[in-house]
């Protein structure tokens, strides 16, 4: 494959959400050089020669399934090919293993039980554990040391929510947080300052105001539904109101006084204060269309927003209650364990190259999802690109403060379902949290008896 | 024997070419019925048309724009280039074309035994077939992955047609068809000494060219907009199918460009609706040979 | 080709009584056999598999199953929601064949006048049948929107209040079944023209002879004549309106609430999601019974009025 200059790569792209934050995409510096060394690197370049511990070379092809999260097709075809001009003896085939997270998942199980795997598999937040109780997918600690990858400079967070019984299940690769978005001319149309609320106290003074400006089917904020993933924004506000949907050992926790509160409050923000309304599919729309003022949305969709909007947007970070609280999400890469020891040291070369300071820049700011490399954030590449769109400095900004997931959404299978269905009794059809959570808690509590407590010891 | 076949064929083509509508006040509410039902029935096909030539924020302003304001072919190319389009095109060619062609030869054979042929209990299999109907894909997709996979045929063109050439509601159609023959053409046949399988090809099929014609397109619209199964058989662009390929348009995380999906959705049907434009009128004018014009 | 060999071999004077008398079934059994040897590696393997599965607890990928019985079941028919999505799936389905058929009938016969550009109003309305179900989600997805979409901009021209078909359960259930029938039309009236082709001319003007009008004309020629396409779609719709999948999948996911949740969907939940097979597998096997009883009275109570050849 020829070398592709970045512009060329961009217009191939064309219609990625994400390349509207790199715009006209053509000043940044050139970070595609796969030779150069920045500090904190790893995973070897052209000039060291690829380890072999245990006497193990890595295998010569391996095959990685993406869901190209983003339309990140042509951003993960570059950086296969740094990687191939790294490591010349290995070769990635990439595969488009469906259209989102669930196909992805579904071609596994098929792939499991047909023995057709890959090497490299990218797997949601709320997948891979699924799979790490079946006990299909590889521990990463010795790979990592093999690989000689520096674990401690990737965000903390990032590197927790792959974390379980003390080893590493995963590495995170597209990564996102909810962040608080809102419509700069509607706030200063309603005389509010530019910025995002402090506390969400403050933001219910605001939204009156907002409110009050509003034209007939408009709203100050609007919530998410079910399966546009609720429980993973009000995952951060359940943690604001000093709540939890459980403990790390599985103890659900969500019908807590706390979370009682938290419940109550969206229901109240919909029913009772009357500044908010549940987005009939798309709340991104929604925020581009001007029918809402502000929302709380992945950062994933940062760069769609910020090109297809007619006004100017402003990001911020979660409204506080009693805390801070933000959770993260997207997908990481996992290894499969039925593969040879060879391929498996591979795919962690592989995984430890493309996540590496200046591929994680350049990941990041081709497609939108954060770096997962604190080292990354420092560097002059990314601090030049957040003087140009603040509002992604933001989002990053945001990300040391937050909090791995909890068990009950991540790691119960259906969880999240589960959660988001509850959620949307309260803010679809106005029933009390006090009624809610504990049918939540219950069946949640089924399965993890019956299907996490046989398998792991918690 | 022919004669009497003509004959038959005779009265038929002349219905088949359709109910003559007598009277002005008629015509003109026939017209106007069928206006407003197409009307009806293509608004969402022509938003489909015109948000393809859209941009995402056109598609997204209010109120409803119904002219796009610019005609971003663009769109398009963007959907024809993003993919392998060319590739994807001619692996759902080939399967759509041996896949359907498969399965109306084991549609019309089954629906000719279980019609002409004696067997015991024939109305067992018959009903036996039918349950096929009754299984839900989530119940086969991964045993059958399984065993094409043992096959080997994973990537392969077998793979994605062989276990679509069984084929259930197809046999049912054709048997109803079959059953509705008039039967002393067929007794005559038979007394005149011809063989099942001359009846097959000379009187029953000819006497049933609407309905295989149906049959052929239904066959062909499910194979060609087949999703899930050539989504797990398949693994890269040599084998992949069109469907399977057009989703790397839409986006997981945050909102897809929509003129562009709508662009490839477009792509993908033209070639059906071609085909069914064509098939048109062997749906309707019956008999080409020999028939009297009436 | 076999075919042929076994034409040969029935020569009636060469031939032993007994294999005289069973030629006829070989040539059953040969023409049948190619597509229930597939139906049978590619259909009923899995199904009584599905069968056997619904007796274990399985999380699909771990090596190990835990047999449990009748439990699968018991759970299933106790389970509030299982029993709503149930009815679900008889309201969606219920809907969709009566809209599908009634309508499919309707414009096929509308269709089979001789008007010109009919060929053009066919293409037209069997289009959005051409059109892949999540496609199909996608276009309506937008129409039902309720700011941008066709449907509340013309309810708010009539001045009639536009439901929030999203977010209301007792409003996205007709939402799917109008998106159902939409896509399915084009099916009924293909199959309902097809038919009227095949009806000959000479019951119609032996009809008017005995000085039937349209309306009885009608009745007593067109309706028994397309009685045996009557019933092919009533069964094929029936079935697969209780198997729709993908519309309900894109569009609402089975929300808000469950109140789009149908048996189909609840399989792909609980297999894909859940990754609890066993559950799966049950109201699979539940689905497939109902399937087989509705199946069974439909050919019971009507294939004896339907008029053959």
């Amino acid at each position: 494959m020829t070398t592709i200059s970045r512009r060329h790569l961009l217009g191939m792209a064309g219609g990625a959400a994400a390349l509207g934050l790199v715009g006209c995409g053509g000043d940044d510096d050139d970070t595609a050089d796969p030779t150069a060394t920045a500090p904190g690197s790893s995973g070897g370049t052209a000039a060291n020669p690829t380890p072999t511990p245990r006497g193990i070379k890595p295998a010569s092809e391996i095959t990685y399934w993406s869901v190209h999260p983003a339309n990140s097709k042509p951003v993960e075809e570059e950086l296969i090919r740094r990687f191939q001009a790294a490591y010349p003896d290995i070769k990635v085939k990439l595969e488009t293993a469906g259209a989102n997270y669930a196909e992805v998942s579904q071609k596994f199980n098929a792939g499991l039980a047909a023995r057709q795997i890959p090497d490299v598999v990218m797997l949601s937040d709320v997948w891979w554990f699924k799979y790490f109780l079946a006990g299909t997918i590889e521990p990463l600690d010795a790979l990592i040391a093999e690989a000689k990858i520096d674990l401690s400079d990737y965000q903390d967070t990032l590197v927790q929510d792959y974390q379980y019984d003390g080893k590493q299940w995963g590495m995170p690769f597209a990564r996102s947080t909810p962040l608080f978005y809102y419509n700069k001319e509607k706030w200063a149309a309603a005389g509010l300052p530019d910025r995002g609320p402090r506390t969400w106290d403050e933001f219910d003074e605001w939204a009156k105001t907002l409110q009050a400006m509003a034209r007939p089917g408009e709203f100050a904020f609007t919530h998410v539904k079910g399966d546009s993933y609720i429980a993973w924004t009000f995952q951060g506000i359940i943690w604001q109101f000093g709540g939890r949907y459980s403990d790390d050992k599985f103890k659900m926790l969500m019908d807590s006084p706390e979370g009682i509160e938290a419940g109550n409050y969206v229901r109240s923000q919909v029913f009772t204060l009357k500044y908010a309304n549940v987005t009939a599919k798309d709340v991104n729309a929604d925020f581009l269309a001007g029918t809402t003022y502000s929302m709380l949305s992945s950062t994933g969709g940062l760069a769609g927003v910020l090109r297809d909007a007619k006004f100017p947007v402003g990001t911020a970070f979660l409204p506080e209650k009693k805390q801070f609280g933000c959770p993260t999400g997207g997908a990481g890469l996992c290894i499969p364990k039925a593969i040879s020891d060879e391929k498996k040291l591979a795919a962690m070369l592989f995984i430890g190259f493309i996540t590496n300071p200046e591929n994680t820049t350049y990941y990041s700011q081709n497609v939108g999802y954060m770096p997962v490399r604190k080292s990354a954030v420092n560097s002059p590449a990314m601090q030049e690109f957040f003087a140009k769109y603040p509002q992604f400095k933001t989002a990053v900004d945001q990300l040391p403060k937050t909090r791995p997931q909890d068990p009950a959404r991540v790691y119960v299978p259906g969880g999240d379902a589960i959660i988001g269905k509850g959620l949307e009794r309260m803010v679809l059809n106005n029933e009390d949290a006090r009624n809610v959570w504990p049918d939540v808690k219950k069946e949640l509590e089924k399965i993890v008896d019956t299907e996490i407590r046989p398998k792991i010891k918690i | 024997m022919q004669e009497t076949i003509r004959s038959h064929h005779g009265t038929r083509a002349a219905h088949a070419a359709g109910v003559r509508v007598s009277g002005r006040l008629s015509r003109v509410a026939a017209y106007a019925a069928v206006i407003v039902a197409v009307g009806i029935i293509v608004l969402p096909l022509i938003w489909m048309l015109t948000a393809s030539v859209k941009t995402r924020q056109e598609i997204y302003t209010l109120p409803v724009s119904w002219w796009p304001e610019t005609f971003r072919w663009e769109n398009y190319r963007q959907a024809w280039t993003a993919v392998p389009f060319e590739r994807f095109f001619i692996n759902s060619l080939v399967t759509t074309s041996i896949g359907s062609a498969l399965e109306l030869v084991n549609g019309v054979l089954t629906a000719y035994a279980l019609v002409f042929l004696p067997f015991p209990k024939k109305n067992l299999i018959f009903l036996v077939i039918i349950a096929a109907l009754m299984v839900p894909f989530q119940v086969t997709i991964i045993p059958n992955y399984v065993l094409v996979a043992d096959l080997g045929w994973v990537n392969t063109y077998q793979g994605i047609i062989i276990p679509g050439a069984a084929v259930a509601f197809g046999a049912f159609l054709m048997r109803q068809q079959f059953l509705s023959l008039p039967r002393e053409i067929i007794e005559a046949a038979r007394i005149d000494g011809a063989g099942h399988l001359r009846i097959l090809w000379q009187i029953v099929l000819p006497m049933s060219r609407p309905v295989l014609v149906t049959f052929a397109l239904i066959s062909i619209v499910s194979k060609w907009n087949e999703y899930l199964w050539p989504l797990l058989v398949t693994n890269d662009a040599t084998r992949m199918t069109l469907p399977v390929g057009l989703t790397q348009l839409q986006h997981s995380e945050g909102s897809s460009e929509w003129g562009v999906v709508m662009a490839g959705a477009v792509m993908v049907i033209i070639p059906i609706l071609l085909v069914f434009l064509w098939a048109q009128r062997h749906i309707v004018e019956g008999l080409t040979s020999g028939s009297v014009k009436g | 080709m076999l075919a042929m060999a076994v034409a040969f071999r029935t020569d009636r004077r060469t031939m032993p009584a007994v294999l005289r008398k069973a030629t006829p079934y070989i040539y059953f059994l040969v023409l049948i056999a190619p597509n229930l040897l597939l139906l049978a590696a590619f259909t009923y393997r899995p199904l009584i598999e599905n069968f056997r599965l619904s007796f274990y607890d399985w999380d699909l990928i771990s090596p190990t199953k835990r047999w449990v019985g009748l439990e699968n079941y018991t759970d299933y028919f106790r389970d509030s929601t299982s029993l709503y999505v149930m009815r679900n799936t008889l309201v969606f389905t219920a809907g969709t064949v009566a809209g599908t058929m009634l309508i499919g009938l309707a414009l096929a016969l509308l269709l089979n006048l001789r008007l010109r550009g009919r060929s053009v109003a066919r293409t037209v309305l069997f289009a959005p049948y051409v059109l892949g179900g999540a496609a199909v989600g996608i276009v309506w997805l937008f129409i039902f929107d309720p700011r941008f979409g066709l449907v509340s901009g013309i309810l708010d021209r009539l001045g009639l209040p536009s439901p929030n078909w999203y977010n209301d359960p007792n409003w996205a259930m007709p939402m799917v079944i109008i998106v159902y029938i939409w896509k399915n039309l084009g099916y009924a009236t293909v199959v309902y023209l097809a038919g009227l082709q095949t009806i000959p001319r000479d019951l119609y003007e032996a009809a008017q002879v005995d000085g039937a009008g349209r309306w009885a004309q009608f009745r007593h020629v067109t309706l028994p004549m397309l009685s045996p396409m009557t019933f092919f779609l009533l069964v094929t719709t029936t079935l697969g309106s209780m198997q729709a999948f993908d519309i309900i999948s894109v569009m609402t996911s089975g929300g808000p609430l469950d109140s789009t949740k149908t048996m189909v969907y609840q399989v792909y939940e609980e297999a894909f999601v859940r990754f609890r097979v066993g559950d799966a597998s049950t109201v699979a096997t539940v689905l497939f019974f109902i399937l087989l009883g509705v199946t069974l009275l439909q050919v019971r109570l009507l294939e004896r009025r339907v008029t053959y050849g």
